[in-house]
């Protein structure tokens, strides 16, 4: 118990006070700022209450009192960040493939493989992620067969079988891997594609039997049809500047489809045209060398030229090493990044939470608005600098724990912790 | 860690001082008269005034913080450091930091820059020859690009030395080089002059994943019995050496290295992720009678730091990576500095040409999670981790390492407390000469990067 509280009360004073061990009913956060992400912008020494796991004020009101109450000097209350782009759930230990199951090499099935059917949400990773802040996220399915990746899904990282949101949330189509994985070639991918498409639209007309498809499997083709009509967002990897024209295109024959680009590291050669074809891009504000020859446009203020050419821009943070699933936790730092290259704070913090989210259509996991479930991150300082940290996670109500695998090991090898007994029994 | 009682050793150690690597090449030890020394480092630092910075916040890497203080650079040496007022010689820059932070420069001692060099294209892989599990005879430096663009990326997040070794596939990977931050058309003019040789090792489950299919090794013991029997074949190679029986004609390259570390010559730089295998690597180590100058990676480090500070072996890590492998399952924000309250030599690490870029803000968040778990680490002191610690751990600390009177002026200046995600790299001085300025947009670019979208040094966004 020594070392949670040790953890919790993070130098400047923290109070808790509680007035019964049993639920809360309500819940009283005094901060020095809570971020909204809605009109009424940031809110100085703001007070949150939260009442049967729904936010019932924000305001300023010092004096509010309930069941329990968090108050620091310290503290900042933000909306929960958003993964826009993981594998969260679907991998253990990366290396060890009975553990992995990002993507699918042998099965003929494409679009229609689903996260939501490899999703597990005990993974350690969700965990981890959760105490750092990441309290939803986009979960894709990696191509490998060829350049459809399958069905995505939107999940909470509360870490419980009720933890899916939309279990068919989008399809992720891998372009920026076409040549290796679709014939060799971008030609080849972007013919494939179009086939594809076709027989999604002519779906109808065009099976009798399940291999009456230019490119898709029925079944597949059936999938991409949800994403015609523009209900379903198609998550498209692409880096490379011509890339991304060619994808812009497609809206030529099918102006419904909403598109989002995942990399764009050349964006900014195109954010023009991006912008005007109303395709929202997913960056890492990190990526800076000529990765490969796709990538050799990158650039630290790629991000800030996106965003000043009007796209909507979310930040990732697949860079990182784990930044898929065992790093998400480290967007924050990918977006204070960001602000250095020239974002306004607001700009980049908005990247992470209310820009995916309205992404996926679940603007409102990335506000905080009176009327709504609790869905919420208090922090110790600015979430975006490195050295703040987390004090405490409310998912769709419910105060998570803040406990993990690498807590336990932390307690139980701490340097400061007294006693003898044998590393095995802490 | 010279042995002292042959005369190969005593005349390898002043050779070494003089000529820098090769003394192996003239092994009759009766000859007095030197053959020119092969790859040797041609590095100059070019002359530079005198730099004069007042008023600056100054961490100097081994522990001192001087809230308010100067620092004089003469002759690309450190010449006074702290509350002084300079007499200055005429044509000093002078400098009013007006309070910024200024600390020496950052050290990566684990960077495959250059040899897996972005466009990380099939012809750019140059890390690992994964031919064999032994390869103690391939030489890092013979594989570098020095047109790898991630190097001024490094520079510009204030690296001034970094240590180029090969990967982890092999059990014996190859010799690594410590190269000088610095552009030039030849590695040989980036070689930090007189640095020691290292020898990359590896353990766990990268070789025998590797070889497993192909003759071994393919288990944990199997890459033991490995590394011992090489480690015998070597005390006999050092035997003949010791006597003079080594004539030109008759050296085997790879027993040549793998004798440079018994006799303390090469450091040893050990890729080596779980407690129980670094325990089993120290054990080895004193049957073979030498020593693990650093393991790197080393994610559970935590577990064992009093082990660690026993040997004097360093653990080069990471902040937070895990869970890529079995062996990383069990890494924790804590590691390092678990290891530094432990009282062993603690120190970060990048194995990556993005996070060489932000090593200061990889130990910020080390730092924080440190001090939350209860210690109470100061930024000077976890300053170590990037500066002094590193450069004892490849064996520079002799010249660099810290801001103390007689070293090399590898110096950064930074635009805010280096503890925090917004602050960048403003200056970066090696030997004296400003190399970056963010300011006046002085900066390397590669070959490989003239002409390339958005390589204009305008719009280089930086």
């Amino acid at each position: 118990m020594k070392n949670l509280m040790k953890t919790f009360a993070l130098g400047a004073a923290i109070t808790l006070v509680t007035s019964a061990t049993a639920a809360a009913q309500s819940l009283v956060i005094k901060s020095q700022k809570i971020v909204t992400n809605t009109a009424a912008g940031q809110i100085e020494n703001g007070v949150l209450v939260i009442e049967d796991g729904k936010i019932t004020s924000i305001d300023q009101n010092r004096d509010a009192i309930g069941d329990k109450v968090i108050e620091g000097k310290t503290l900042w209350v933000t909306p929960g960040l958003f993964a826009p782009f993981s594998n969260l759930g679907l991998v253990e230990v990366g290396a060890e493939n009975a553990s992995n199951n990002i993507n699918a090499a042998e099965k003929e099935a494409t679009v229609r493989i689903r996260a939501a059917d490899s999703f597990n949400p005990k993974s350690a990773a969700i965990a981890e992620s959760r105490i750092g802040g990441v309290i939803h996220a986009a979960v894709v399915p990696d191509a490998r067969r060829d350049i459809f990746g399958g069905q995505g899904m939107i999940v909470s990282t509360n870490g419980e079988f009720d933890s899916t949101v939309n279990a068919s949330a989008f399809i992720f189509i891998d372009y920026s891997g076409g040549s290796n994985i679709t014939g060799g070639s971008k030609g080849a991918a972007m013919a494939f594609l179009r086939d594809a498409l076709a027989d999604a639209a002519t779906f109808g007309s065009r099976y009798g039997g399940p291999d009456d498809g230019d490119a898709l499997h029925r079944a597949d083709a059936e999938a991409l049809r949800m994403a015609l009509g523009g209900n379903l967002p198609l998550l498209i990897a692409a880096d490379q500047a011509v890339d991304m024209l060619n994808i812009i295109d497609l809206k030529t024959s099918y102006p419904r489809l909403d598109i989002i680009i995942v990399g764009a590291a050349e964006g900014w050669m195109v954010a023009e045209q991006l912008a005007t074809a109303n395709i929202g891009v997913m960056v890492d504000p990190l990526e800076n060398l000529p990765y490969s020859f796709d990538r050799l446009g990158s650039r630290l203020d790629n991000v800030k030229l996106l965003m000043d050419a009007g796209v909507n821009t979310a930040i990732m943070s697949r860079s990182s090493t784990g930044g898929t699933a065992h790093n998400l936790r480290l967007a924050p730092q990918h977006a204070g990044n960001a602000v250095a290259a020239g974002l306004s704070w607001e700009q980049a913090f908005k990247a992470i939470t209310l820009t995916p989210a309205t992404m996926f259509g679940y603007a409102h996991l990335g506000e905080l608005e009176a009327g709504q479930n609790a869905n919420l991150v208090i922090w110790n300082g600015d979430p975006l600098e490195i050295t703040s940290a987390v004090v405490a996670v409310i998912i769709n109500g419910k105060t998570q724990s803040t406990q993990s695998r690498q807590t336990k090991l932390r307690d139980r090898y701490n340097p400061t912790n007294e006693g003898d007994k044998m590393y095995g029994y802490r | 860690m010279i042995k002292t009682n042959t005369a190969y050793t005593i005349i390898a150690a002043s050779v070494l001082a003089l000529v820098g690597f090769s003394y192996f090449q003239s092994r009759n030890t009766e000859d007095a008269k030197e053959t020119a020394p092969a790859y040797a480092s041609t590095y100059v630092p070019k002359d530079s005034p005198s730099v004069y910075i007042t008023n600056a916040h100054i961490l100097d890497g081994i522990g001192g913080e001087f809230a308010a203080g100067n620092l004089l650079i003469v002759d690309g040496k450190i010449s006074q450091i702290g509350d002084f007022k300079a007499e200055l010689a005429q044509g000093t820059t002078v400098i009013d930091a007006k309070g910024a932070w200024v600390t020496p420069g950052v050290i990566d001692t684990h960077s495959h820059l250059g040899v897996y060099a972005t466009p990380g294209v099939r012809a750019h892989s140059d890390g690992n020859d994964a031919t064999s599990p032994i390869t103690a005879e391939v030489y890092a430096e013979h594989g570098v690009w020095p047109q790898d663009p991630g190097f001024a990326e490094a520079l510009a997040g204030g690296v001034t030395t970094l240590h180029v070794l090969p990967g982890s596939a092999n059990l014996f990977g190859g010799r690594g080089i410590t190269l000088r931050n610095i552009p030039s058309r030849t590695v040989q003019g980036m070689k930090f002059p007189d640095a020691p040789y290292t020898l990359k090792m590896a353990c766990g489950e990268n070789p025998k994943r590797v070889y497993g299919q192909r003759g071994g090794p393919a288990s944990r013991m199997g890459n033991f019995a490995h590394y011992r029997k090489n480690w015998i074949k070597a005390q006999g190679y050092k035997d003949k050496l010791d006597k003079g029986e080594i004539t030109e004609g008759k050296r085997n390259l790879q027993l040549e290295t793998l004798a440079g570390v018994l006799s303390g010559d090469i450091l040893v730089q050990m890729h080596c992720y779980r407690a129980d295998e670094m325990a089993q690597i120290l054990d080895m180590g004193k049957e073979f009678g030498y020593k693990v100058s650093s393991f790197h990676h080393a994610v559970e480090a935590y577990k064992i730091p009093d082990l660690l500070k026993e040997a004097g072996t360093c653990a080069a890590m990471w902040s937070d990576w895990w869970g890529f492998k079995m062996e990383s399952y069990d890494g924790i924000r804590e590691n390092i500095p678990f290891v530094h309250a432990g009282g062993a030599c603690a120190l970060i690490h990048s194995d990556s040409a993005n996070g060489i870029q932000r090593l200061n803000q990889e130990i910020a968040k080390a730092w924080a999670h440190g001090n939350r778990a209860g210690l109470k680490i100061s930024k000077a002191d976890a300053w170590k981790w990037i500066s002094s610690n590193p450069a004892k751990a490849i064996g520079v600390f002799d010249t660099t390492g810290s801001l103390e009177v007689g070293k090399r002026a590898d110096i950064v200046m930074w635009s805010g407390d280096p503890f925090s995600t917004y602050t960048k790299a403003n200056k970066v001085y090696l030997d004296g000469v400003l190399m970056f300025d963010r300011a006046t947009g002085l900066k390397p670019m590669s070959d490989f990067k003239l002409g390339q979208p958005g390589s204009s040094l305008a719009g280089s966004g930086e």
